[in-house]
């Protein structure tokens, strides 16, 4: 009896403990679902050598391994003997002569020619070229006239010539003048521009009756040659370009910087080759601008070396602006906006002098330009701002924006940093609506600069401690309202960038970054949108 | 497509119809007085001088466990507000969740179908106990560390390890057949021994034996693994170029011979056990169950996969010498860590262990009709799990006898059990469950047109019933041996 009463309670002990405990109406489901998993990796890495990232071609260059810009430019000057020197017009001797006897001799005079102004010829050596010559006779018989260049040179001899004219007639005739020297210099009293020019007449016949009218009429004339040479001097010109300026188009980029920087060894060399035998002076002024300043280049004007006799027609040679004559680092350091500039190019700059001018009929000045500037430089605070649209959230509004899904950030970065470089961020969160910065991140200095020597050149790399770039929970939900994004970079050199520094090839950055985020994943399966 | 669904198909019968080698075997049987008690313990002897199971209906076991499925695990009432909540919304206690779950969540089912089964005594000494059972388990298991990374990401195992080994699902199915004798051996002490022959139908198996993930201070990482697949059965597998598995088929068209039972896979097990009573009233009894192997050598197919490597991020170098694009960095280092893995491909057969069972019981009756057990069950396969039951059971005559079992298990502290024995002349009705669904939850829907009810709780369900024909008692027993006690 009392085991069937104890197993009556144990059995009512069980079904009555089978009941429903709970009802879960599951019309009252949520479907929210909030993941936030932590999640840390390794992101990228990398070692890098600066040979290895830069291809070296025409304007970039290693020259000992140190990196140089390099700009080169064909013939930025090219003059030929046209683009100054007019040759003089032809020059003519036209003179009549009354014959009043058997011979009539020594009738002299000079043939002038007109180069321009303030041009003095002395010499030239023709390559190709004539004169020609109109005899018209007068006379009542025929004569013989005999002309007579002495200033001409035709293989070591003068010129000459002899025409028979017979009476009344008109005779025409051409000189060749290939390859003779033309000397204009005989004259003691003007030894430039003259050349002098005689002739004879004979009569041919009997004896003549010589009545007034019988005379003969010489026109001679000396027609443009083209010349090998001509020596002299050839004035004193001078032309001056137009002051103009340069718009460098990097008003926007420059005005974005700020700080310091100083490229140290800046420099711009003009090879030339000049075949004008003439002294050449051209002084350049250049003067940079930005908002804040103008800096003038402060260059001295250069002569140009030029060919002193026939035997070297054509010097090659350059003249270099650099710190050690202009002011070309500040000019080019201070990030110009525009360069303004003028100039003037002049031959025989200081007058006549004892040398005499050699021009050929060929000469030439042509130049090319290069301009070299070797990353040598020191950066002190150098900022550089830029603003972006906000690209962690979508332009649609319907699109899910990824940043929804982070409640934290963490960038872990570390650098074995090769170069005499360090480089801060910062990031500023700004609502164009309202022009306020909602947010700012600072990173620091991401990585240190390393120490250079005397010369500039890294002796180690700096080896920093890891730096850790929080994106704070805070930071996170402005940028889901700003609209614009800040970047500030901030480039500092070795020692705060008092010293100049080098980039060679052989500068090596190893590197790698961590990610550490927070998700935060939350999604409703309620709602009709999901 | 219908070859891979099929294929699909029968791992996934494998693991959801298996049985017997990793579920919780019925604790509340132990201390049941009917013949399947000796199947936890082989020295152990019915009331009756002969015992016939009925084929099927004699003992048909489904058991399953798992830490994971629970209903309150993965729903919960939202505090303070009428409304009910998963274990993604972010007002759910996880925490708790992984308490529960402890360093690993696994699940586990088996099916044991009884084809015969029979018991008589010999010469008053020996007790003879023969059968044959079809068998079939399959559990897969998932540590605790997966879920840290699938909920909470790898941040937490900075400067350590997410140790993910064990991870994997294994199930097999195979005919048991055995023989077992015990006796006693002075009037306080008998001993029993079974031993099983296997014939391996079909297994199939992918374990990682190895698989951590180092996550070091630098946010590099780690992974250490080997990973196994074993197939037996008529699966052809075939390898892409890079070594990987492409494709795995279950061929069509097959005959018995290739999936029924055989002695190509062969095995061999024993179970030992003693039952010993200290006083009159007070019973101690220990067995080991399932020691023993499969070897399995019927097309058998092996597939070891291992890896030592890790990833300090991707190396843009290339990317920033311009030579290659991130794109492409990310394509080859995909295709170089294929490399990094060491693949060994085997037909040769190989040996699947048996999940060894350690048992230790005591059993104490203070009056005739009530007695008090309790039942310590260690097992040791993917990992050792142990257990605590708590019985008490009572007998009404000879007729009745009902057992109310308390377990610890799986973390859970609450698993009630029960059993039931009616005996009619030679007919036995029994059956065993060992968590008695205490408390339900109703699932309305549909705004109150729909309505199921359900256990709260279906991390636990073992269920045994049947009929067992017994013939004679022995007499002289039943004072040795308390009936409907343990």
């Amino acid at each position: 009896m009392k085991s069937k009463t104890v197993f009556i309670v144990l059995l009512s002990f069980l079904l009555l403990s089978s009941c429903i405990k709970e009802t879960y109406d599951m019309d009252k489901l949520s479907g929210e679902v909030a993941l936030s998993p932590g999640l840390v990796v390794k992101a990228v890495k990398g070692d890098v050598t600066l040979s290895d990232v830069v291809e070296p071609n025409d304007t970039l260059v290693f020259d000992n391994e140190l990196l140089k810009f390099v700009f080169r430019e064909d013939s930025v000057f090219e003059y030929n003997l046209d683009d100054f020197y007019t040759s003089f017009a032809p020059a003519t001797f036209e003179g009549t002569t009354l014959v009043t006897s058997i011979l009539v001799t020594d009738v002299r005079d000079t043939i002038e020619i007109d180069p321009g102004d303030d041009i003095k010829i002395k010499k030239m050596k023709v390559l190709t070229g004539q004169a020609s010559y109109t005899l018209t006779s007068w006379c009542s018989f025929d004569v013989s006239i005999d002309m007579l260049a002495p200033g001409i040179e035709d293989g070591g001899a003068p010129l000459t010539l002899s025409e028979d004219v017979a009476a009344g007639l008109v005779v025409n005739g051409t000189i060749d003048l290939d390859d003779v020297l033309i000397n204009f210099d005989t004259d003691q009293d003007q030894p430039y521009n003259l050349v002098p020019f005689e002739y004879d007449i004979s009569v041919l016949s009997g004896s003549p009756v010589f009545g007034p009218s019988d005379s003969i009429k010489v026109v001679f004339e000396i027609e443009e040659p083209d010349f090998d040479y001509a020596t002299g001097y050839f004035g004193y010109h001078a032309e001056e370009s137009e002051r103009d300026t340069l718009d460098l188009g990097m008003e926007d980029f420059f005005s974005r910087l700020t700080g310091s920087i100083y490229l140290t060894s800046p420099s711009i060399t003009v090879n030339y080759k000049n075949s004008f035998g003439l002294p050449m002076r051209i002084d350049t002024q250049v003067k940079g601008m930005n908002d804040e300043e103008e800096i003038s280049l402060d260059r001295d004007p250069i002569d140009l070396d030029y060919p002193t006799s026939l035997d070297n027609r054509e010097v090659s040679s350059s003249f270099t602006i650099d710190k050690t004559n202009s002011s070309l680092p500040e000019l080019i350091s201070m990030l110009p906006y525009e360069i303004e500039y003028f100039g003037s190019a002049s031959i025989n700059p200081d007058g006549e002098t004892m040398e005499d001018n050699i021009i050929f009929g060929n000469s030439r000045f042509i130049a090319d330009m290069e301009v070299e500037v070797p990353l040598e430089f020191r950066l002190a605070n150098l900022q550089l701002s830029d603003t972006t649209e906000n690209f962690l959230i979508s332009d649609d509004p319907e699109e899910d924006d990824p940043i929804d899904m982070l409640e934290e950030f963490k960038l872990d970065l570390y650098v074995e940093n090769g170069f005499p470089l360090e480089l801060s961020v910062m990031i500023e969160l700004y609502d164009s609506t309202s022009m306020t910065v909602l947010e700012t991140l600072s990173t620091g200095n991401l990585f240190s600069a390393a120490p250079v020597d005397l010369n500039g050149r890294v002796t180690q790399p700096s080896i920093g401690p890891p730096v850790q770039i929080e994106f704070t929970p805070a930071f996170i939900d402005e940028a889901k309202l700003a609209d614009q994004i800040i970047f500030t970079f901030t480039l500092n050199t070795t020692d705060n960038g008092t010293k100049d520094v080098k980039i060679y090839s052989d500068y090596r950055i190893v590197f790698s970054v961590g990610v550490k985020l927070k998700a935060g994943i939350n999604l409703n399966f309620n709602s009709e949108d999901e | 497509m219908k070859t891979r669904i099929k294929t699909a198909s029968i791992i996934a019968v494998m693991l959801l119809v298996s049985s017997g080698v990793f579920a919780q075997y019925l604790q509340t049987q132990y201390f049941l007085n009917i013949p399947q008690s000796s199947q936890l313990n082989p020295a152990y002897r019915p009331d009756a001088n002969v015992f016939i199971g009925i084929p099927v209906l004699s003992g048909t076991y489904f058991g399953m466990s798992n830490n994971l499925f629970n209903v309150s695990k993965l729903i919960q009432p939202m505090p303070g507000a009428d409304s009910l909540i998963t274990i993604l919304h972010p007002d759910y206690d996880r925490d708790s969740f992984f308490r529960s779950i402890g360093n690993k969540g696994f699940i586990s089912t088996e099916v044991n179908v009884p084809l015969l089964n029979v018991g008589f005594l010999v010469a008053d000494v020996w007790w003879v106990d023969l059968g044959i059972s079809v068998k079939g388990m399959a559990r897969g298991r998932l540590p605790a560390d997966l879920f840290t990374l699938a909920l909470e990401g790898n941040e937490g195992f900075i400067g350590s390890s997410a140790d993910l080994s064990g991870t994997g699902v294994h199930a097999q199915a195979y005919l048991e057949t055995y023989a077992g004798l015990s006796r006693n051996i002075t009037d306080r002490l008998r001993v029993g021994g079974r031993l099983k022959l296997m014939q391996g139908a079909l297994s199939a198996s992918i374990i990682a034996d190895k698989l951590e993930l180092k996550v070091n201070n630098d946010y590099s990482q780690s992974l250490d693994t080997e990973v196994a697949l074993k197939l037996n059965g008529p699966f052809d597998v075939t390898l892409n170029d890079d070594g990987f598995i492409e494709d795995i088929l279950f061929r069509e068209d097959i005959g018995f011979g290739e999936v029924g039972p055989s002695f190509k896979n062969f095995g061999l097990g024993v179970d030992l056990g003693a039952e010993y009573m200290l006083m009159d009233n007070l019973q101690l009894s220990a067995s080991i169950i399932d020691l023993g192997f499969i070897r399995w050598g019927r097309e058998s197919y092996t597939f070891t996969a291992t890896n030592d490597f890790t990833f300090d991020g991707f190396d843009i170098s290339e990317a920033i010498e311009g030579d290659k694009e991130f794109d492409q960095i990310v394509e080859e280092f995909g295709d170089s860590l294929l490399t990094t893995f060491d693949f060994v491909e085997s037909e040769e057969g190989y040996t699947t262990g048996l999940p060894t069972k350690l048992y230790l019981a005591g059993s104490y009756k203070p009056v005739d009709f009530l007695a008090l057990g309790a039942l310590s069950r260690t097992t040791i396969g993917m990992g050792v799990r142990e257990s605590l039951t708590l019985s008490a059971t009572l007998f009404a005559g000879d007729v009745l006898s009902t057992s109310l079992s308390y377990t610890m298990t799986n973390r859970s502290f609450n698993n009630f059990g029960f059993g039931l024995g009616a005996r009619g002349g030679f007919f036995q009705f029994y059956a065993v469950v060992d968590q008695i669904p205490t408390s339900w939850v109703e699932f309305t829907g549909d705004g109150g047109n729909d309505r199921v009810v359900l256990p709260q709780r279906l991390d636990y369900m073992n269920v045994r019933f049947g009929i067992n024909l017994l013939f004679g008692r022995i007499k002289e027993k039943k004072t040795d041996t308390p009936m409907l006690v343990e």
